[in-house]
């Protein structure tokens, strides 16, 4: 399976940055949804195209104390989640132990986009080929 | 608290003072008491004994003057008229004077008046005797010889007369010795009443200005809080007393001190609490449109390709995001501070482990760093990441102060500090410029920074973190010389009272 057919939904309240992280991992060939809040997540969850990976930020207005975070992982146990935070964001939800990674909100987007596909290496193996040194502009 | 009692082994003490004066004053009342009952109960007796005895007799003896001068003057009617009336009369007269002279036998108690009783007994009976052979005369009208016989009887009349005087006035003279004997008893208990009752008046009053001195007035001026220590001149009950109460006292103050400082802390926690949780989401709104700027920045600095002069602002604009990105995060840990896990722990472990963190900042910062350490310090129970981020704070803080690098010494020691009890201390000092003095009592307060690009919270989050582990954070001297902070940590035997 090429990058083309890996759908990845980003949830993100900040309009603008869901913007920026869409346009950086179309940019590496992925399918990109994005979700405001909590139903947008769970509407484009439901959707007859399948989400591989969700990046969830927890600034969304359920957040981790509206259970958003226990919903995902219990209502969508197969789909890999990167919880994309500050770290004084987090709680001690035990849910936290069921993310498959967790990556701190920085300037650097690449932080992310590396963890993006260690994940999926890891989750469809055979989905996702040899990653090629990514494209450096720095 | 300095000893203020003086007990001095030359002094009875208080307790043994007031026994020894009460006692006194018990038996010079019980004596003087008992001295009043037993002469009650003797001139009763001395009275009894006179009425029953001695004025008894002496009334017999009267009485039997007057019966026998009845029967002489009846004896010398009937030779006048012969009338036997008067002869009855004398009968009965006879009669009371038997009955008197049985009734004064009865109340006799003396030989003498044994001996005069017999006597006028004796010679009463010769006398009627003789009378009645002068009333056969008189009756049988031999008036001549009846009153020639009549006149001899009256030298006998008045033997028995004499007698019955004789016997009177022996009684009277026993009257007068029981009274004699009677002012005697008075006479000894007035003496004693005397001596008694001053002895028991000054006794009372020696009592009394014992009370006042020595228990009252120093009672009062405990009561009243005259005094700041306890008076010098109070010894045994009342010196222990003052100095117990002067220990309450201090207690109490020490007591009121730490709950005013408590209240204190409880209402600046709670203001910080509510202005924190307003200002801690206004940050958090502020930072993720911070980050978005940032990747931006980032996105921008992949593409561009800029002159020296553009790289130069390009640079600026990141730095100061990044500065505003430190002064957010670090007002969020402020405003909500990560839960304590206190470990067992050394607090040297962890000035060692501080100090390899920051080697190399350290070292580019040119700055020397000694510890003073006898031996390792005992356990406490801390967070060992909190302690070390507290150090840490202190440390940076005169890095950045010695801009062309200095010494640090960290001082380590363990010492009783009342009333906390036992702590270990960590003293970080420094020879930098040293905080001027009108900006020294302001330092623990949040955002409060003498440094142009500070935070102004390190010292604050520093001070919260200590006194969240049950110690403090003290500005100890700041001058030309340096500045030098004390950590405290209450040991774990003493660490009852951890706060989370």
């Amino acid at each position: 399976m090429q990058r083309t057919e890996v759908r990845i939904l980003i949830v993100e309240r900040n309009r603008r940055m869901r913007d920026f992280l869409r346009r950086e991992f179309s940019r590496r060939n992925f399918i990109v949804e994005d979700a405001a809040n909590g139903n947008e997540l769970f509407s484009k969850l439901d959707s007859e195209s399948p989400t591989h990976l969700v990046v969830l930020a927890v600034n969304t207005p359920e957040g981790l104390d509206g259970g958003l975070l226990q919903q995902l992982v219990t209502n969508y146990p197969n789909i890999p989640v990167i919880l994309h935070s500050y770290l004084e964001e987090l709680s001690e939800d035990p849910f936290l132990q069921k993310v498959a990674a967790m990556v701190e909100k920085s300037g650097n987007p690449e932080n992310l986009t590396r963890m993006v596909s260690v994940v999926l290496k890891r989750y469809y193996p055979d989905l996702i080929e040899d990653d090629k040194p990514e494209k450096s502009y720095v | 608290m300095v000893d203020k009692t003086h007990p001095s082994p030359r002094r009875f003490s208080l307790r043994l003072k007031l026994l020894s004066l009460l006692i006194g004053l018990v038996v010079a009342t019980l004596a003087v008491a008992g001295m009043t009952l037993w002469y009650v109960y003797a001139t009763q007796n001395i009275f009894q004994h006179m009425e029953k005895s001695d004025i008894s007799a002496l009334l017999s003896a009267q009485g039997l003057e007057k019966e026998l001068m009845a029967q002489q003057g009846l004896t010398t009617y009937y030779s006048l008229d012969h009338n036997e009336q008067w002869l009855v009369r004398l009968e009965k007269h006879n009669m009371q004077f038997e009955t008197l002279l049985s009734k004064a036998r009865e109340t006799n108690y003396l030989d003498q008046g044994r001996t005069i009783l017999n006597s006028i007994e004796s010679d009463y009976l010769r006398y009627i005797h003789s009378r009645s052979e002068v009333i056969d005369l008189y009756k049988k009208n031999h008036n001549k010889e009846g009153v020639e016989l009549h006149r001899k009887i009256r030298t006998r009349f008045q033997s028995i007369y004499d007698l019955c005087e004789q016997y009177k006035q022996l009684h009277q003279e026993r009257i007068r010795l029981a009274a004699v004997n009677y002012k005697e008893h008075a006479k000894f208990l007035t003496v004693l009443s005397l001596a008694a009752v001053p002895l028991s008046a000054i006794l009372a009053v020696w009592i009394g200005f014992i009370l006042i001195k020595r228990i009252l007035d120093p009672i009062r001026r405990l009561s009243r809080l005259e005094e700041k220590g306890a008076p010098d001149f109070l010894s045994g009950e009342m010196g222990a007393l003052s100095e117990r109460m002067q220990n309450l006292l201090d207690d109490v103050e020490n007591a009121y001190d730490m709950l005013q400082h408590s209240r204190d802390q409880v209402e600046q926690s709670e203001k910080m609490a509510t202005v924190g949780k307003l200002a801690a989401g206004m940050a958090h709104s502020i930072r993720n449109p911070l980050t978005s700027v940032k990747m931006r920045l980032f996105s921008l600095e992949r593409s561009l390709d800029l002159d020296s002069v553009q790289k130069e602002d390009f640079e600026v604009i990141s730095e100061e995001i990044r500065h505003l990105d430190t002064i957010i995060r670090n007002f969020l840990e402020f405003s909500r501070p990560p839960k304590l896990r206190p470990q067992v722990v050394s607090p040297s472990d962890l000035v060692d482990s501080t100090l390899a963190l920051l080697s190399h900042r350290l070292e580019s910062c040119g700055v020397v760093v000694t510890v003073c350490r006898r031996e390792k310090l005992p356990i406490v129970n801390a967070d060992p990441e909190q302690f070390k981020e507290a150090l840490m704070n202190l440390i940076l803080n005169s890095c950045e102060s010695m801009v062309d690098g200095g010494k640090i010494s960290i001082t380590e020691d363990s010492m009783t500090i009342v009333p906390y009890g036992k702590m270990a201390t960590v003293t970080v000092a420094d020879n930098g410029p040293g905080i001027p003095t009108s900006f020294r009592d302001d330092v623990f307060k949040p955002f409060y920074s003498t440094k142009e690009e500070g935070t102004g919270l390190g010292l604050s989050i520093s001070n919260r973190i200590m006194t969240e582990h049950g110690g403090w954070l003290h500005l100890k001297d700041s001058g030309v010389q340096g500045t030098s902070f004390v950590m405290a940590l209450p040991l774990k035997e003493a660490s009852t009272w951890l706060r989370s």
